[in-house]
């Protein structure tokens, strides 16, 4: 394991309390589902505490890319420390923030400072999250070759009329004729 | 034996009509009833993940209901009390003709009445002033108000039940009607389902459970897209939706037109989690197995599947998962659609009101389209699933309703014919 960073080191630890075990048994390159066993659920629980003690929001459309604790503290310290991959000047005003992180109930007071410089920072987060986006987006191409994706008109049954003129027939003597909404 | 149940009489309030004509021309014609949310009651709604929901915009029940009973509840027993209205219209039931203690009331809704109780809760914690707590708001936020304020207004004296489920509650109402009835303790039941709870703190609690859709908050009405490669999340909507059921021979009696026979019912629990089906579909395959069997139908006989399907990525995979396991090569020779993707998920209500389409459906032979279906996720995906309205002759619908909770529920309804 490469040296750990503190934000690294406490959210392993805050992972630790949850799941109620040793934080060293708790690797990088565990899948939060796999291996440590987090459902949905739990790990919305994790963001949440994550979002509070970093003062930040994690966007649903980021989730795909957080598969192990290593994505996760690695996307905490883009999102964190956006300097470290560009030249935003902003870079340390988090800790104290991050500090909280121990605590996760405690709100954080140094609020303001982050949420300034967490709407900049927001499309580079991104920016690191692309390479487990594009797995995820192949896996999903590689199931689309699966036999059930011909086309939808092949096997309609001969009862089955796509739309138009039939159904607007059918449409007009079936629902009682009536100003229609809009 | 257990006596035959039919349907007498429908009823319904959502975003894309209030009242069955309206409701069912808007659906047809593929309308979406999901818009911006306009305002949170002072709360910046830029802060929230998700911002568009199914509202029912202008609603006033004094239109619909006398003010006796509708100022006494909160939105969503307004809701339940306008479809019940319009179903018993429907139905031509006059109560005065009735033994009230015959006839019953089965509500099932998922939040209940949030509008006042949130309002109420926080007016408490921001004034400390306990004796400012309105007198309404334990009757009002109790889960029940909605199945009591009905049977008021229409004095309705029989079994008189609320359930609450989630999202699966009022198929559950409908069933547990159709088994009242079975069961000889009633007549006739007023089933219903109604949720009105697109409120500050419901709201954001399903934005943290990362329920929601956030991504289409700009274009509002493609948000819900069940079964859509792009879908992100479902959309909440309000509404509610109601059936009278009764005895095939009370029906007979009073000439009452008949919308269709409920044949069957099922209601399981997965023990599983709190928030997310069982991955392989088994079980909710097994509920609409059971449900089958209840309706002594087999699967080959089934035509046309009104889907839970709520927009959600796990939930559409998992609900196809669980027809093609049930039912095989079949799955794809049925008609289905997804009436969330015109209203959202009305969460108590969404059960009624697939229920209530399914009716419709077998009735005119039209299965409404699922809208924003424009890149089918092969994960999720039958050939009669269609964002085209659709044309077949059916005969047994099944409705799905899958609910927090790890509950689910199946309906079976067939064409009533005389012979």
């Amino acid at each position: 394991m490469a040296v750990e960073s503190s934000i690294g080191k406490q959210i392993r630890e805050v992972l630790a309390t949850s799941l109620r075990r040793d934080p060293s048994s708790i690797k990088p390159e565990h899948s939060l589902r796999e291996d440590l066993g987090l459902d949905s659920l739990m790990t919305f629980e994790l963001l949440y505490d994550l979002e509070k003690a970093f003062d930040m929001e994690i966007p649903n459309d980021d989730l795909p890319g957080l598969l192990t604790l290593d994505d996760v503290v690695k996307y905490v310290e883009g999102r964190v420390n956006p300097s470290a991959k560009t030249s935003t000047p902003k870079s340390t005003a988090k800790t104290p923030a991050a500090a909280k992180l121990s605590k996760p109930a405690t709100p954080t007071k140094a609020k303001k400072t982050p949420e300034a410089t967490q709407a900049k920072p927001k499309p580079k987060a991104k920016a690191e999250i692309p390479a487990k986006e594009k797995k995820s987006t192949a896996t999903e191409k590689a199931k689309a070759t699966s036999p059930t994706t011909k086309p939808r008109s092949t096997s309609a049954s001969t009862k089955r009329v796509a739309a138009t003129t039939a159904a607007t027939k059918k449409r007009t003597a079936a629902a009682t004729p009536k100003a229609k909404k809009k | 034996m257990a006596p035959k149940v039919v349907v007498t009489g429908l009823g319904i309030v959502t975003p894309i009509g209030i009242g069955l004509n309206q409701f069912w021309n808007a659906a047809i014609e593929g309308q979406s009833g999901i818009s911006k949310i306009p305002s949170f009651e002072g709360l910046p709604i830029d802060a929230y993940r998700s911002r568009i929901a199914g509202q029912i915009h202008d609603f006033n029940p004094l239109d619909y209901i006398d003010e006796k009973y509708a100022n006494r509840v909160d939105r969503y027993a307004q809701f339940g009390l306008v479809a019940v209205k319009e179903a018993l219209e429907d139905a031509g039931i006059d109560m005065e003709q009735e033994n009230p203690d015959r006839v019953g009331v089965m509500v099932g809704a998922g939040m209940g009445g949030m509008m006042m109780g949130e309002r109420e809760i926080s007016h408490l914690y921001d004034t400390k002033k306990p004796n400012r707590v309105h007198p309404n708001f334990i009757p009002a936020i109790t889960l029940n108000s909605a199945s009591g304020i009905i049977a008021m207004a229409f004095g309705a004296k029989g079994p008189n039940i609320t359930i609450s489920t989630a999202c699966s509650s009022s198929i559950h109402a409908i069933g547990q009607a159709l088994n009242t009835i079975r069961m000889g303790k009633a007549d006739m039941m007023i089933a219903a389902g109604a949720d009105a709870s697109i409120t500050p703190l419901v709201f954001a609690g399903f934005c943290s459970l990362r329920a929601l859709s956030s991504r289409y908050n700009e274009q509002p009405t493609q948000a819900s897209r069940p079964f859509d490669r792009g879908r992100d999340g479902f959309v909440m909507g309000e509404g509610a939706g109601a059936l009278i059921l009764e005895t095939l021979q009370h029906a007979k009696r009073r000439r009452a037109k008949i919308y269709a026979e409920v044949a069957g019912y099922a209601s399981t629990s997965e023990a599983y989690h709190m928030v997310v089906p069982k991955e392989d579909g088994a079980e909710m395959a097994k509920t609409m197995k059971l449900a089958l069997d209840d309706a002594q139908l087999r699967p080959a006989q089934v035509d046309y599947v009104n889907a839970h399907a709520t927009s959600t990525t796990v939930g559409d995979d998992v609900e196809v998962r669980g027809l093609r396991h049930l039912f095989k090569s079949r799955a794809n020779k049925l008609l289905i659609n997804a009436t969330k993707s015109l209203v959202g998920h009305t969460l108590g209500a969404a059960g009624a009101l697939g229920a209530i389409t399914s009716i419709m459906a077998m009735q005119t032979g039209i299965v409404h389209p699922t809208l924003n279906l424009d890149d089918p996720d092969p994960e999720c995906h039958l050939t009669g699933i269609s964002n085209q309205t659709q044309e077949g002759k059916i005969k047994v619908a099944m409705t799905n309703a899958f609910g927090f909770g790890s509950n689910n529920g199946v309906l079976i309804l067939k064409r009533y014919s005389t012979r």
